[in-house]
């Protein structure tokens, strides 16, 4: 890199290096006051002092000068602001100007900005921290978007838009509101307890609109409640609606503690479900808690727990078990102690402990209970109980009652409470009361019984997802989990009938309105759960299948005389050497869930039929592996189920290196002197002798000891490299060829990157793998019942062909086909078990070949065909395969262990994350997985990208999470012992 | 070290950065475009072995990647000027990219920009390096730092001077 090369004097060079530095402060330092320090710097060089004043007009400011009109300044200031390496934070934002910063929360930073399109608006712009997933991020803002259109309220900021900054993290815009959070502005107007209850109703009748509308705050707080004065009233907006579920926040997700300690973001409004693991089950009454935390904050003055010293399990466990204070005993705790000071004005303005004992107390109390069945059913019960209280009408909420006692107990013990527990605790508690109360107390019973299917459905699920993969030996617990399944299943109609009931009659058998609200609400929970409990997709129907799958199995593949001595001829074949040299000799045992179709004559090796994913495919009598489109022995179709190859143990060298020349060279006089020359390398093969001086390799002249080998990254193979030696006075020019590899295997001129390096040995015990890559009808006959997610639908078409259900399987994310292996039997491959299965005993760049051309018949990559339909992909021309996007499994040539698509297709899945090569050779080969990284390894390439990338030893890295439409699996199992 | 070999090196990596920039910003149809930034981030992690060598080709691959987002950026602009000829030269933001430069500056003020930089390039290389990385290649100051051997404080003052020196040289109101 050159220095300034301004002139030969370095003088210059420092003057205006010191001219750079005066110039940099001088941009700090308001304008008042520059030329003043300009003059001190510049002594008595004028003319450095006149070059300073002429480019400190053209400069900008730098962050801390207060915001200047001139646009162009502002940019500057916002380039100039140092940001962390890795993540921009230069606030570029398409159709946006940004104005100027409004604060900083725990999810990210919030800037004024104007929005040019499609509406010019002054909006609020909020860029979510580093660290998310944009792509996650948007989509499922995208997902929310229509409810979000639909919400229309006073109360509510609206949220316009979502998109990506320059610097590629996610941000939202949102209606500009210009108020402060509810608690200040209760503060600095002096708010009296009645004024703040009935802003408070406003907040609620806020929420309440967007529950209607199907959306959640999930992060309600005094932040997210701007409150303006408008004609004299308190007006409240709450912002951020739709942005917690986009951006997926959960408790976790804050506990990100920063250096000194400090937690992002703020835990202390979040619901007790809300702190668990399974963050995903949050309903509208998740808000319903936040509201009561805020509500407590408002009337006390403090929130329910101190989390500020607690560590994320402490926090965890607070806000899931310990029982808040009541407001008005904290109350007078916090009046009481000396360290708590009233602030000024607190006196008049707050609540005293009196006013909150009561009613207030419980209505509070009722908002955060634990249980969410026990808080308010909605926003709008919670402020209705506030509204009764102002008008001095009798709360829902009351004092500790029976029905209260009694569900305690029964969340306490849960473990213990059965049904006859509960109906002796019942009894008892009816002998204590009067003998007329007696009805109402069986009826009470009754209805506890009823809502702990709610649980049971959650538990059931649980439990239903362990039972997998399906297997003889799991018929007994199988069979009496759909016992029990089904009796709960068969209280549907019950169910249905009560709700009807409740919701028909005006009778007030269930005591108080807001109770029976909350029942009526979490029954007809309940009646969906159970409903899609029990359809067709659902764990009934799943485990029946594994039911049926588990007593048939067995029979089917393992000890019904057909599979029986398919399986007799299969062992005897595979443990044959003569008939099966690679097997050398292995003794297999019947697989379950297996059934051995043949050995394959051209490759040696066995094929399986895995019946659970489809259909036996039949033979094509007219299979000839030369002639494409009769290329496949198989007739596949989008019945057929999976195939696989049984491969043979073995040693292979896994990786690629870049070509070397074999030269080492010591540094002489005239050039570098040749001290060694490896045999059969490239330099050997050009005739270079060890005491020859090199004085050029291609172009490079007189190279010393520098990396030789670093000349040939670029050369293909064929392509010529010329040493020009010096021997005995004379000059001598040596010509050789490129040869992959010779000298040594795996050699890739085209490799860059040090993924694939080192080549190293790996050694395999014999697994089976797919023969194909996984179809997407096999993948919708999966007991994952997952929806068959492929973006390249079946009957589409694509330059002129027709997508089939035997197509792979694609925008699958590796969680997904995780679990779809798991409830299988199957798994992902080892990225070791996917190498050499593709390289089928080759060292060659492709199993068919070295070059590009070489996938012709082999491969569907992005290609000359594809290049004609979609003009902007980058495809290599030597090929023409005959597909725009993927094709049928199978349609190209197989390699040497019977499988195909291994180059091309879709991007093939690994179980294994995507660690350096060196961090493993030391560990065990054959399988590397670091679960702390989210990084997942795919193979071989796919229709959508170049030859380059469809390499044996070729990888790339995926997000767990994350799918795309050329990305699929190939599966593979272990070999049963 | 002769350029020849980086060269060559430096081709094999970019052009598989650029059929990645390709795929990314037309290809995908659920994808959201990422800033060639980003991109040019994500590809170097993913040829980025933790090698020395490629340490070496750092400062190549991202001076190359800003210099051809740079002739890209003006290339386009002259084009369109063209097209306008006639002194009808608009203001008009940049579209399709979001980096400072089209932040900075607007498409007519490009060609403009192209003329000062070969100026600045020819009294202060280093100056100009700070300068496109900066406006072509969004990096930030810490990472110019790294990429050109800099403390990030005097990369600032890199960028902060060559700033204020294109504009003044592209003021037309100072002959």
């Amino acid at each position: 890199m050159g220095e300034a090369e301004d002139g030969s004097e370095p003088v210059v060079t420092d003057r205006r290096a010191h001219l750079k530095r005066i110039h940099l402060q001088a941009r700090s330092i308001g304008r008042d006051e520059r030329d003043a320090f300009l003059q001190k710097e510049c002594g008595d060089d004028k003319e450095l002092l006149e070059e300073l004043r002429s480019l400190l007009r053209y400069g900008g400011s730098v962050p801390g000068d207060p915001p200047a009109a001139d646009g162009d300044t502002e940019v500057t200031a916002a380039l100039l602001s140092p940001t962390p390496f890795g993540f921009r934070d230069n606030l570029v934002v398409p159709n946006h100007t940004i104005l100027r910063k409004l604060g900083e929360g725990g999810m990210g930073v919030v800037h004024l900005a104007d929005q040019h399109e499609p509406v010019r608006r002054r909006v609020a712009l909020k860029v979510i921290k580093a660290g998310m997933d944009t792509a996650e991020v948007l989509a499922r803002f995208e997902a929310e978007r229509q409810a979000l259109a639909l919400m229309s309220h006073p109360y509510i900021a609206q949220v316009f838009d979502a998109g990506m900054t320059a610097g590629g993290q996610p941000y939202f815009t949102l209606e500009y509101v210009s108020g402060v959070p509810i608690t200040e502005y209760c503060e600095q107007h002096r708010l009296g307890i009645e004024q703040r209850l009935q802003l408070f109703r406003q907040v609620c009748d806020g929420v309440q609109h967007a529950h209607q509308k199907g959306i959640i705050h999930r992060d309600l707080k005094p932040s997210n409640v701007l409150v303006h004065t408008q004609d004299d009233k308190a007006v409240p907006k709450i912002i951020d609606f739709g942005i917690a579920k986009a951006t997926n926040q959960r408790l976790a997700d804050l506990t990100l503690f920063t250096g000194l300690g400090r937690m992002i973001g703020t835990p202390d409004y979040m619901s007790p479900e809300q702190a668990g693991q399974a963050s995903h089950d949050i309903d509208t009454r998740s808000d319903v808690y936040s509201l009561g935390v805020m509500l407590y904050e408002l009337l006390v003055g403090a929130r329910p727990y101190d989390l500020t010293r607690a560590g994320y399990e402490e926090i965890q466990r607070i806000i899931r078990e310990q029982e808040p204070k009541r407001p008005s005993a904290r109350l007078s705790m916090l009046m009481g102690s000396s360290t708590a000071a009233p602030r000024e004005g607190r006196t008049d303005t707050r609540a005293s402990a009196r006013e909150l004992r009561g009613d207030l107390d419980w209505i509070i109390l009722k908002a955060l209970e634990k249980s969410r069945s026990r808080r308010y059913g909605s926003a709008s019960a919670f402020g209705d109980d506030i509204g009764r209280h102002l008008n001095h009408e009798p709360v829902s909420a009351g004092p500790v009652s029976r029905t209260y006692r009694l569900k305690k107990f029964v969340r306490k013990n849960r473990g213990l409470v059965t049904a006859t527990a509960l109906v002796v605790l019942a009894l008892s508690a009816v002998v204590s009361w009067a003998v007329v109360e007696r009805g109402r107390a069986v009826a009470e019973r009754e209805r506890v019984l009823r809502l702990s299917d709610v649980k049971l459905v959650a538990d059931y699920v649980a439990e239903a997802d362990g039972l997998f993969p399906a297997h003889p030996a799991r018929k007994q617990e199988l069979r009496s989990w759909l016992k029990k399944a089904s009796e709960l299943y068969g209280r549907l109609p019950g169910h249905l009938e009560v709700l009807a009931e409740m919701r028909g009659s005006s009778l007030e058998p269930f005591g108080d309105p807001v109770d029976r609200a909350w029942h009526v609400e979490t029954l007809n929970q309940l009646v969906n759960d159970l409903t899609s409990f029990g359809d067709l997709t659902g764990p009934i129907a799943e485990v029946r299948e594994s039911l049926e799958w588990a007593e048939t199995v067995e029979e089917l593949t393992v000890v019904g005389a057909e599979a029986a001595s398919r399986w007799r001829r299969a062992i005897a074949s595979v443990a044959d050497k003569n008939e099966c040299p690679l097997y050398d000799g292995l003794t297999l045992r019947p697989q379950l869930g297996l059934l051995p179709l043949d050995r394959n004559p051209r490759t040696g090796l066995w094929e399986f039929w895995h019946p659970r994913t489809g259909t036996c495919p039949e033979p094509d009598e007219d299979w000839d592996p030369q002639l494409p489109g009769r290329c496949n022995r198989w007739r596949m179709n989008g019945e057929s189920g999976l195939v696989f190859v049984l491969i043979p143990a073995g040693s292979f060298s896994m990786g690629a290196e870049l070509p070397k020349t074999g030269l080492t060279c010591a540094d002489g006089e005239d050039g570098a002197s040749v001290t060694s020359v490896s045999f059969g390398s490239l330099a050997d093969r050009a005739g270079v002798q060890v005491g020859d001086t090199l004085r050029s390799v291609n172009t490079i002249k007189t190279p010393t000891v520098v990396e030789l080998d670093s000349i040939l990254p670029t050369l293909r193979t064929g392509e010529e490299t010329v040493f020009v030696v010096l021997r005995g006075g004379e000059a001598l020019s040596l010509p050789a060829e490129v040869q992959v590899g010779v000298g040594s295997p795996n050699i890739d001129p085209r490799m860059f990157g040090g993924r694939a390096q080192p080549v190293h040995t790996v050694s395999l015990q014999p697994y089976f793998l797919s023969k194909y890559e996984m179809t997407q009808g096999q993948w919708s006959r999966s007991p994952a019942k997952e929806l068959d997610p492929s973006y390249y639908k079946v009957g589409n078409m694509h330059a002129g062909r027709k997508v089939t259900a035997h197509n792979p399987v694609e925008s699958v994310t590796w969680e997904q086909s995780e679990v779809t292996m798991r409830k299988l039997g199957l798994s992902l491959p080892t990225e070791a078990q996917w190498e050499y299965g593709c390289r089928g005993q080759t060292s060659s760049v492709y199993w068919s070949g070295d070059t590009v051309s070489d996938l012709n018949g082999v491969a569907n990559i992005a290609d000359s065909f594809a290049k004609q339909h979609s003009p902007t992909w980058k495809c290599d021309m030597d090929v023409d395969d005959g597909f725009q996007v993927h094709a049928p499994v199978g349609s190209f040539k197989a390699n040497r262990y019977g499988l195909h698509d291994v180059h091309g297709g879709v991007w093939e899945l690994c179980h294994d994350s995507y660690a350096s090569y060196r961090s493993l050779v030391s560990g065990p080969a054959s399988l590397r997985v670091d679960d702390a990284k989210l990084d997942r390894v795919r193979r071989g390439g796919s229709f959508y990208g170049p030859a380059l990338w469809a390499r044996s030893a070729h990888r790339f890295s995926c997000r767990s999470t994350q799918g795309s439409d050329d990305l699929g699996l190939r599966p593979a199992r272990a070999v049963q012992e | 070290m002769a350029e020849n070999v980086e060269d060559d090196r430096f081709k094999s990596v970019y052009s598989e950065l650029r059929d990645m920039a390709a795929r990314r910003m037309v290809g995908q149809p659920r994808n959201h475009t990422l800033s060639p930034t980003a991109l040019l981030h994500e590809a170097y992690m993913r040829v980025d072995s933790g090698e020395k060598c490629w340490e070496q080709d750092r400062t190549y691959l991202f001076r190359a990647f800003a210099g051809e987002m740079r002739r890209t950026l003006i290339d386009s602009a002259r084009r369109r000027a063209a097209l306008k000829r006639g002194g009808d030269r608009k203001k008009e933001p940049l579209s399709g990219v979001d980096l400072p430069a089209s932040r900075l500056f607007d498409e007519a003020e490009l060609v403009d920009l192209d003329e000062a930089l070969e100026a600045l390039s020819d009294i202060d290389s280093r100056a100009c390096a700070v300068f496109e990385l900066r406006c072509f290649a969004g990096l930030t100051f810490r990472e110019i730092g790294e990429v050109l051997s800099l403390s990030e404080t005097v990369a600032k003052e890199e960028w902060s001077y060559a700033e204020a020196w294109v504009k003044r040289k592209m003021d037309p109101s100072r002959s």
